[in-house]
């Protein structure tokens, strides 16, 4: 299973390359009310961690993803469930 | 905050009222008696964003089985397939569509999204898996959210990415449901359903094929993507629409490997809702009899789509990437997208405005969509159009460079 941390450092390198969104440093930080993602964004993002982390990620959990914590969460048991 | 609060119009939508007194996303077109010709905000224009791409709607055969059965059959059902709604007309029509795409069986749905909506709700449970082209149409994800299953997206007609995720499932691979277009509504580009086939056999998973704009436009014998590409029997579930190019209203699905009465009944968007009017189903076999008899259609069809997606590359426009009956004209800016939109209404051509969400990605959309009705006049009004359009974006650039 990867470390939350690198999970996070991810997210946070893709945010950058995919949406232009320099230092978003707070894990809690919501990724579509406070960081302005659009859902096509969001779509993008996941995409890439699926690719990055060799995992399927399912649209069913989206709901359940509001920050970048959530998300690197998700990703982490994704990636462990697999391993 | 109240319940409405969170529905925005969104901004170049709102200017475009403000400025032009007209919403490109909720005109009125008025029709009479003619598939290609209508008025918009008090003008007569072309339509080329109809789906009407046999222009079937007025084809006087269609009208005149409509008429009879309406007589016939009064104006409605008033009930469901299931209780007092089938007519012999709609099991007719159920065993003419399995005949034309050499099916086991066939089921009709009074809309194209009701056939989706059921089938994939139905097919697909909480134990399944639903792997789904990220281009999908709304109905493809509202089935498969209304399903239960677990939901993947793969890479828009990227047959690696769907491989990918199905070698990711393990055994689940056995238990998904893969879900394509034959062609795609807004960039009106084509399913790599040879390679899709290939992938779903290796790993034995079922695929369903959605020919709403393909039946009737691609093919041989008009039978869609599945049939161009050689895979009508390979393929598990097959659906579609009477509302493009059979030119009314209504959905279908047909299996060439399964029998899909078994499941008749399991089917909630076939079971809970009105059959589809007697005169409708009358309308939409007359139709389908019409595709069967009349290639030259398609041929005409293929002409119109090629000089208009030939005509307005070359004026420097961004469109799809292959010739097709849908044209997608790419804008970055919605701003922009809406002024193009207007200076076509101006030139008398009405083509459909796609904004994002609507749009499949961050940019704005032109979607014209061709017609076998369209007469080699029209064709020229509406490339005429795009260089009205061309015209104006250069003297608005010209304008600006002046300023600066």
């Amino acid at each position: 299973m990867p470390e939350y941390r690198k999970c996070v450092e991810e997210i946070q390198r893709q945010l950058v390359v995919l949406a232009g969104i320099e230092g978003a440093l707070d894990e809690n930080a919501d990724l579509v009310e406070e960081l302005g993602l659009a859902s096509v964004e969001v779509m993008e993002l996941i995409e890439e961690l699926e690719e990055t982390f060799d995992i399927a990620f399912p649209l069913n959990d989206l709901a359940d993803v509001r920050t970048i914590a959530d998300l690197a969460r998700h990703v982490q048991q994704l990636a462990g469930s697999t391993e | 905050m109240n319940l409405l609060e969170k529905f925005h119009t969104p901004p170049a939508i709102l200017d475009s009222i403000e400025r032009y007194g007209v919403n490109p996303v909720g005109t009125t077109v008025e029709v009479s008696g003619c598939a290609t010709l209508g008025v918009v905000n008090g003008k007569q224009v072309v339509l080329a964003g109809t789906n009407n791409y046999l222009g079937m709607t007025f084809e006087p055969r269609c009208i005149a089985a409509a008429v009879e059965a309406l007589n016939k059959y009064g104006t409605g059902t008033t009930g469901s397939r299931m209780a007092s709604g089938s007519y012999g007309e709609h099991q007719a029509l159920e065993s003419e569509l399995a005949a034309f795409f050499e099916a086991r069986s066939a089921i009709v749905f009074t809309t194209g999204y009701q056939a989706n909506l059921g089938m994939i709700s139905a097919l697909a449970g909480p134990d399944d898996v639903i792997l789904l082209d990220a281009d999908s149409h709304a109905s493809i994800y509202d089935g498969a959210r209304l399903s239960g299953a677990q939901i993947y997206r793969f890479h828009h007609n990227d047959a690696d990415s769907l491989e990918k995720r199905l070698r990711r499932l393990g055994d689940r691979a056995s238990r998904t449901l893969v879900i394509v277009e034959g062609l795609y509504s807004m960039m009106g580009d084509r399913a790599p359903l040879a390679e899709i086939v290939a992938i779903k056999n290796r790993y034995g998973a079922c695929v369903m094929v959605d020919e709403a704009h393909s039946m009737g436009v691609l093919g041989e014998r008009g039978r869609g993507r599945a049939e161009e590409c050689g895979v009508l029997q390979d393929i598990d579930f097959i659906v579609g629409t009477f509302s493009k190019s059979l030119g009314g209203v209504g959905g279908y699905c047909v299996s060439p490997k399964l029998d899909l009465e078994v499941m008749r009944g399991h089917v909630r968007a076939y079971t809970f809702t009105a059959s589809s009017s007697p005169s409708i189903i009358a309308a939409a076999r007359v139709a389908l009899q019409i595709v069967r008899e009349r290639p030259e259609l398609r041929a005409k069809l293929w002409r119109n789509a090629n000089d208009v997606y030939r005509a307005v590359r070359a004026m420097g426009f961004r469109v799809g990437g292959e010739p097709s009956p849908v044209v997608p004209v790419r804008f970055e800016e919605a701003f922009e997208a809406v002024d193009a939109w207007h200076t076509l209404l101006d030139a008398g051509v009405y083509v459909n405005l796609v904004i994002p969400p609507a749009s499949p990605g961050n940019f704005s959309l032109l979607r014209c969509s061709m017609s076998a009705a369209h007469t080699r006049e029209q064709v020229q009004m509406i490339i005429d159009g795009f260089a009205a359009v061309q015209r104006s974006r250069r003297s608005v650039q010209k304008r600006s460079a002046t300023a600066r």
